[in-house]
């Protein structure tokens, strides 16, 4: 079970994403090269883009329950309660992979909290750390940047702790209905403004639906039936069959275009979700020119479906249809041919040499777990920016087999392992690479459908330092780098400057020792490998004649 | 004249623990007001002045914590994170201190420094440095209130230290110790005490550390307090000067209220998200008091979130005056 299924709860408003840019640009990385201008706003060749102050913040802003749907109806006290983040603690953090792989921000110590219109908390959870995915230009008026923009956030909520929900029968609900005190959640983003002189700037329309989650599914995606874009005014979704309510629940939340970035869903004529594409079997028709259906209820529409529509789905594709005048409809989304579908649950990795992770892949038919499926496994440059240094190398310092085959549910897992890559990338530590997979019998390589389903991996060099690390030899070119790329730091500590690092050192080291999933944790960027973290926890500790941590010798050049 | 109080007597272990709930609170009350002026100085600007607001700041701070520690050792509960523990700004210090004296919340200037700070922390007896003469079964200045709630401890006796061990907090302040007996619930007042007035006969509290009081008069003279034969107290503001530069200050504009911004401005989205902050600070603070000490690196992470965004806010504009927002000290239980 998902956020598709019931009970389900839908919730709107706004959220505030406030990366610092000044790292988009992969030679900003090089502190031999950095210039002030790469601090200030302006093009990234001169300058840091548009929000080089920024602070890494990601939250929930204004956002409510809109809509519920569960047995008891459509109406229930907990409308219009706040979906708020935490509350005792600093914001979560939206986090690149990498400079060369900005394709997969991750939201990394969000807390998810429901509180009533009476400020009493219903309940709380631990947003798992996950990557936004299905990037693609949903503002139909399109702009420059990630302004036009859609994508979404699927994950689950750990950790629930539960208020008192007695008031809600729809809380109730979905505390019974849910396991391991987890919770589905999914949200779709768009009209991010990206204007440093608008109200808005760095926050945008957030749109989602929290559902309950059952023990054995995927974390990151719903296992369903899932729908490839044959037109660029569509984007990839996802549907549930569920036979027992005699329903299908389609999720378009990020498969509509709008007619400007944020704005109303762009009409394009009758819409119907429809079985089978040569004749096909209409369900109904997408009543999205309500504003209320994005609005309120997340672009999520259900389609009664009676025994002989369930039969037919159990071996026929889900299409999404556009009416034309005087001729058949335009097929604009399809199931693959032969209705299989294949995705990685968590595909973003952070390993240093001598790690390893865990890779699940799921492989469905029509919906139904597939047994015994080949899958072939190989590197790709995926989205991956190539353009400055070569990936994926060297490729013997990320090891992973070369083909998996699923269990009898649908699932093979497989493990990456890292060792030390060198410094293939001079001042970027580490190296980034893409895994790629693809259905052998489906027989198109590595590919999916869907460009953003492979795997994104930064494996971290191990580099070697010595026993008692000196400030100039070692710790000040690693907290320089950071000093030039997050100046919002500036306002707390000089972290290139020696005098200002040891000032504010029991702090530092409390941030640097922290779990990484903390939101405090340091670097906000979650990109230190943990020989250089170690490097400097080390030196944090030391102790030169004056009782202060080593100096070392100012070099010649610096 | 230091500023009167109007408290209840203290006749039990109940009593007690009201008044140290409302020495949490009166702790507590200042830092607003003192964190708005400091930050207010922009980054690099009216260096000696900054520094000496800091050290108030952390000061009050620890005594916010041995308060709570105190509280927590005599079987009570700090309660630090409800929409009434935050003070209304401008407005009265609790427990009715000052009468009809308002704690606001401006920018850094001189005349705040005087008529605001100086005022909070004006000792028994300024620069007299007579000896506490009052009953301690009566008070009415805070020097008071604290010696009253020492004389009562001892008074009690060690039978009143019922609390559980596990609640108190230690750390980040060398001084932020555990209070488990008379003994050590005295010497944690006596550091409140001396950090605010310094000691009866002498304007430091310890060794190169000057009581509040006469940090902010320094900022206000322009001079640092230092030893003078010729002075009838022994001491003068003759020292090396703590100068003050007007344009090292953001121009925020008096005493920001959130519930007056206007909607869909950027000052509101940006004062909102301050309020926010701040009402987590409260909680995580609310946690490390009750129960999980942990806590207390959490804290210190949103109060570095904190300063942030204030300054955020003291460069956003509000009017074509050029006068900017400022943070409010606002409850605000989501966002």
């Amino acid at each position: 079970m998902s956020y598709l299924d019931q009970p389900r709860l839908c919730f709107a408003g706004r959220f505030q994403a406030d990366p610092s840019t000044v790292n988009n640009d992969p030679t900003h990385f090089n502190n031999a090269t950095f210039q002030p201008n790469f601090q200030q706003p302006g093009p990234g060749a001169t300058n840091g883009w548009w929000n080089p102050r920024g602070t890494g913040g990601w939250r929930f802003y204004g956002c409510t329950v809109t809509a519920v749907d569960f047995e008891g109806g459509v109406a229930d006290p907990v409308i219009g309660a706040a979906v708020s983040d935490a509350d005792d603690r600093v914001s979560a953090k939206i986090v690149d992979l990498d400079p060369l792989q900005q394709g997969v921000s991750e939201i990394w110590g969000f807390q998810v909290r429901l509180v009533g219109v009476d400020n009493k908390e219903l309940l709380r959870g631990d947003y798992r750390v996950a990557a936004f995915s299905d990037m693609w230009g949903r503002g139909a008026g399109s702009s420059a940047g990630d302004t036009s923009a859609g994508a979404f956030w699927q994950s689950v909520l750990e950790n629930v702790v539960w208020g008192d929900v007695s008031c809600s029968p729809f809380l109730t609900a979905l505390r019974a209905a849910t396991q391991q005190d987890r919770l589905s959640i999914k949200f779709n983003v768009d009209g991010y403004n990206m204007s440093s002189n608008d109200p808005e700037f760095t926050t945008g329309r957030v749109v989602g639906a929290i559902g309950p989650y059952f023990e054995g599914e995927p974390a990151w995606f719903t296992i369903g039936r899932h729908l490839v874009p044959s037109a660029p005014i569509v984007n990839y979704m996802t549907c549930i069959v569920d036979s027992v309510r005699g329903r299908v629940v389609a999720d378009f939340g990020n498969a509509l275009q709008t007619t400007i970035p944020g704005g109303p869903v762009n009409p394009i004529g009758t819409l119907s979700l429809a079985i089978g594409a040569s004749t096909p079997t209409p369900l109904g028709d997408l009543t999205y020119t309500d504003p209320d259906w994005y609005g309120k209820r997340a672009g999520i529409q259900e389609f009664p479906v009676g025994p002989a529509e369930l039969a037919a789905l159990e071996s026929n594709s889900l299409v999404l249809l556009q009416s034309q005048a005087g001729g058949p409809p335009n097929v604009l989304l399809t199931e693959n041919p032969g209705g299989w579908y294949l995705r990685a649950d968590c595909f973003v990795f952070r390993l240093n040499p001598g790690e390893s992770a865990e890779v699940e892949l799921r492989v469905s038919k029509y919906g139904k777990p597939l047994a015994g499926a080949d899958i072939l496994l190989g590197f790709t440059n995926g989205q991956i920016d190539n353009s400055s240094f070569l990936i994926n190398a060297p490729a013997d310092a990320l090891q992973f087999p070369a083909s998996v085959t699923t269990d009898a549910l649908g699932r093979a897992v497989f493990r990456l392992t890292a060792s030390n890559p060198g410094s293939p990338r001079n001042y970027l530590d580490g190296q980034v690479y893409g895994v790629g997979y693809g259905l052998k019998a489906a027989n198109v390589g590595l590919l999916t459908p869907n460009p953003s389903d492979f795997v994104s991996v930064l494996v971290w060099t191990e580099t070697d330092f010595p026993p008692e690390p000196t400030w100039w030899q070692h710790v000040q070119p690693v907290l320089q780098q950071y000093q030039n790329l997050y100046p919002r730091m500036g306002n707390i500590v000089h972290l290139g400057e020696y005098d200002s690092v040891v000032a504010n050192l029991p702090a530092l080291q409390a941030v640097f020792t922290m779990d990484r999933h903390n939101p405090n944790y340091m670097p906000a960027t979650r990109d230190l490998s943990g020989s250089k973290l170690a490097m400097i926890l080390a030196w944090m500790k030391s102790k030169g004649p004056d009782g202060k941590p080593l100096l070392g010798v100012q070099p010649a050049n610096s | 004249m230091p500023l009167k109080i109007r408290a209840e007597a203290i006749h039990d272990v109940e009593g007690l623990r009201r008044s140290l709930q409302n020495a949490v609170e009166l702790e507590h009350a200042t830092l607003p007001t003192y964190l708005t002026a400091m930050y207010s100085i922009k980054d690099g600007s009216n260096k000696e002045i900054a520094g000496l607001i800091k050290s108030i700041v952390m000061e009050e701070m620890l005594h916010f914590g041995l308060a709570c520690n105190i509280l927590n050792a005599v079987g009570g509960a700090p309660r630090i994170n409800t929409p009434n523990f935050i003070p209304t700004y401008p407005g009265p210090l609790p427990m009715g201190i000052g009468e009809d004296f308002l704690v606001t919340l401006k920018k850094l200037s001189l005349e705040q420094v005087h008529d605001t700070f100086m005022r909070i922390e004006e000792p028994e007896h300024p620069i007299e440095f007579e000896s506490l003469a009052a009953e301690p079964e009566q008070y009415d200045t805070i020097g008071q209130f604290y010696e009253a709630v020492k004389y009562k401890i001892r008074k009690f006796g060690p039978g009143i230290f019922t609390g559980d061990p596990a609640l108190q907090v230690s750390g980040v302040f060398p001084q932020l110790v555990p209070v488990h007996d008379v003994e050590t619930a005295c010497q944690a007042i006596d550091v409140i005490i001396r950090q605010g007035e310094g000691t009866a006969t002498n304007p430091f509290d310890s060794p190169g550390e000057l009581a509040h009081f006469y940090k902010f008069e320094e900022i206000y003279r322009g001079k640092q307090l230092v030893p003078d034969a010729t002075a009838p107290n022994g001491f003068s503001y003759t020292g090396p000067p703590i100068p003050f530069d007007p344009a090292g200050v953001f121009p925020m504009a008096d005493n920001p209220d959130t519930t007056k911004l206007p909607a869909g401005s950027r000052a509101l989205f940006l004062s909102q998200q301050f309020n926010y902050t701040y009402t987590s600070l409260l909680n995580a603070l609310h946690q490390t008091f009750n129960g999980q000490p942990s806590r207390l690196d959490t804290a210190i992470g949103v109060m570095y979130s904190l300063r942030l965004q204030a300054q955020e806010l003291m460069q956003t504009p509000i009017d074509a005056a050029g006068q900017t927002a400022g943070p409010a000290w606002q409850y605000q239980p989501v966002q």
